[in-house]
């Protein structure tokens, strides 16, 4: 049952959830480790997306399980888990990504003059989509996480979320702390955003 | 319909209407976003794809053990018992080695000292000793039957300073009990398993073959008592006898019987032993040190005398 349910797609998630967490506070540790299994991969996914970096998203997830295993029992049920657990791994992932940007803008300033163009190692957060990939056919992935680099962060949160993740409007409203109609708006934005930018990069 | 309003309609995600399917047709620039958006839901899609590394589960759980301490011992349900099998091996060394640095290397070993159990031959005056102190069992002392050479050793214990008042000793004592070694009264006592018995034997203070005191120090009895004496009662009390402790001593390390010395002690240790005089007593401050120590006692001046 518990290898059923922690394949993605599988179903019962929530209810699962629900019940290892109440599991999990009553004392059972093996709970916890069902709820990481269950929810690791998007909780990676999602850092990924927001990080572009594999060690920096293993990091978040890593942060994200720590902080939620600190906190279940603090966790009243309010929202569902996987939300819970979402709004940590954005958390951690803002953390991060302040982190690097601080680490950036100070790398960059050490680089010189403003005028100079970026060191190649500093402009990883805006790739283009290189040959071998268009090549090999992951060309159109390439140019829209390139496009995804050239939006705001919060837009491209609400469409990772949304599109990729495939939360709800409610839930990506609690995540996100706006209304409902807000996340419907700025979803409207974000696409517009993403449209645009993909413009000059894909033909 | 206007391009503002199909585009509109585009970044809403909604199903297209037949009017702005129809509006595509005439309008080359909402063709080219309709192309796009058409392209980033798929390349949407394409982001679902798991990226994750095949260990990304044994690195998270890596990431949680110092957070679970009930999980790591369902796990490794042997390093719990490990630990408290190493906790309780450095505790023995420790103890053991705290033992051994008390006991001279040569001879016998030193008595430990104790609280004095109530000697037989003490037992008499029992109209002079307060019933809970004739009621208590004695501490580091061993039942009747047993000897030392059956059970090992008591490990050293903390002596406590009693807070009742003084016993009314000495002199009375002193004529129940003679003093050690005194082998005619304690083999003539009816009941001779006392615990004094079950210590082992004392040693003396000075070493054979060491030269007499000279001039102003005194001497200690233990040249004159033997390297080999039984321990006797002694009592270390305040100058105003509102505290003392009872201990177990070789002979060596007590006054003579009618007289006292005087122990002074410093933060944690004795700095001098003199006799009733003021001369220090010769070789005295390591050996009392070593016994009075675990008293604990406030530093100060006391009075160590001959009970038994």
């Amino acid at each position: 049952m518990d290898v059923l349910e922690s394949l993605p797609g599988t179903g019962g998630g929530a209810e699962a959830d629900e019940r290892d967490v109440a599991r999990f506070k009553a004392g059972e540790e093996a709970a916890f480790e069902r709820l990481v299994r269950r929810h690791e991969r998007e909780v990676y996914r999602l850092a990924l997306r927001l990080l572009r970096n594999p060690d920096d998203a293993l990091e978040v997830a890593q942060e994200t399980f720590l902080r939620a295993y600190r906190g279940l029992s603090s966790f009243r049920g309010e929202a569902a888990f996987r939300t819970w657990l979402y709004g940590i791994a954005l958390n951690a992932a803002r953390t991060r990504q302040a982190s690097l940007s601080k680490s950036l803008s100070r790398a960059q300033r050490l680089e010189g003059d403003e005028d100079d163009p970026p060191s190649p190692l500093l402009s990883v957060s805006d790739p283009a989509p290189s040959p071998e990939n268009r090549a090999l056919g992951g060309e159109l992935k390439e140019a829209l996480l390139a496009a995804l680099s050239r939006i705001s962060p919060e837009h491209r949160e609400i469409l990772l979320l949304r599109e990729v993740e495939g939360l709800d409007y409610g839930e990506v409203g609690v995540l996100l702390g706006i209304p409902e109609g807000t996340v419907k708006s700025r979803l409207a934005r974000a696409r517009r955003a993403v449209r645009e930018a993909l413009e000059g990069i894909w033909p | 319909m206007t391009c503002d309003e199909f585009l509109d309609l585009l970044d809403r995600g909604e199903a297209l209407p037949p009017e702005a399917l129809s509006h595509l047709d005439s309008c080359p620039a909402c063709a080219r976003a309709h192309l796009l958006a058409s392209e980033a839901a798929r390349g949407l899609d394409a982001l679902k794809e798991d990226e994750s590394p095949p260990d990304l589960h044994a690195r998270l759980m890596a990431a949680l053990p110092a957070e679970r301490p009930r999980l790591l011992h369902r796990r490794l349900p042997w390093v719990l018992p490990l630990a408290a099998l190493f906790v309780a091996a450095l505790l023995g060394g420790f103890s053991l080695l705290t033992f051994l640095r008390r006991e001279r290397p040569e001879a016998l070993p030193l008595p430990r000292p104790s609280v004095a159990a109530p000697h037989p031959a003490i037992e008499k005056p029992e109209d002079s000793i307060p019933e809970a102190r004739k009621q208590a069992p004695a501490e580091g002392t061993l039942p009747a039957g047993d000897s030392a050479e059956a059970l090992p050793p008591p490990p050293p214990r903390p002596l406590e300073l009693h807070r009742e008042p003084p016993l009314t000793l000495s002199e009375d004592l002193r004529e129940v009990r003679p003093a050690a070694p005194a082998p005619p009264a304690v083999a003539a006592a009816p009941a001779p398993q006392a615990n004094t018995q079950s210590l082992p034997s004392g040693r003396g203070l000075l070493d054979e073959g060491e030269p007499p005191s000279a001039g102003g120090t005194a001497e200690a009895p233990a040249a004159q008592e033997g390297a080999a004496s039984s321990p006797v009662l002694c009592a270390l009390e305040t100058l105003d006898r509102s505290r003392y402790a009872s201990l177990q001593l070789p002979p060596g390390l007590c006054p003579p019987p009618g007289a006292h010395w005087y122990v002074v002690l410093g933060e944690g240790r004795v700095t001098a032993v003199t006799d009733g005089q003021g001369r220090p007593v010769l070789n005295a401050v390591e050996e009392v040190d070593g016994a009075v120590r675990y008293l604990h006692l406030p530093p100060g001046r006391y009075k160590l005398r001959r009970v038994g």
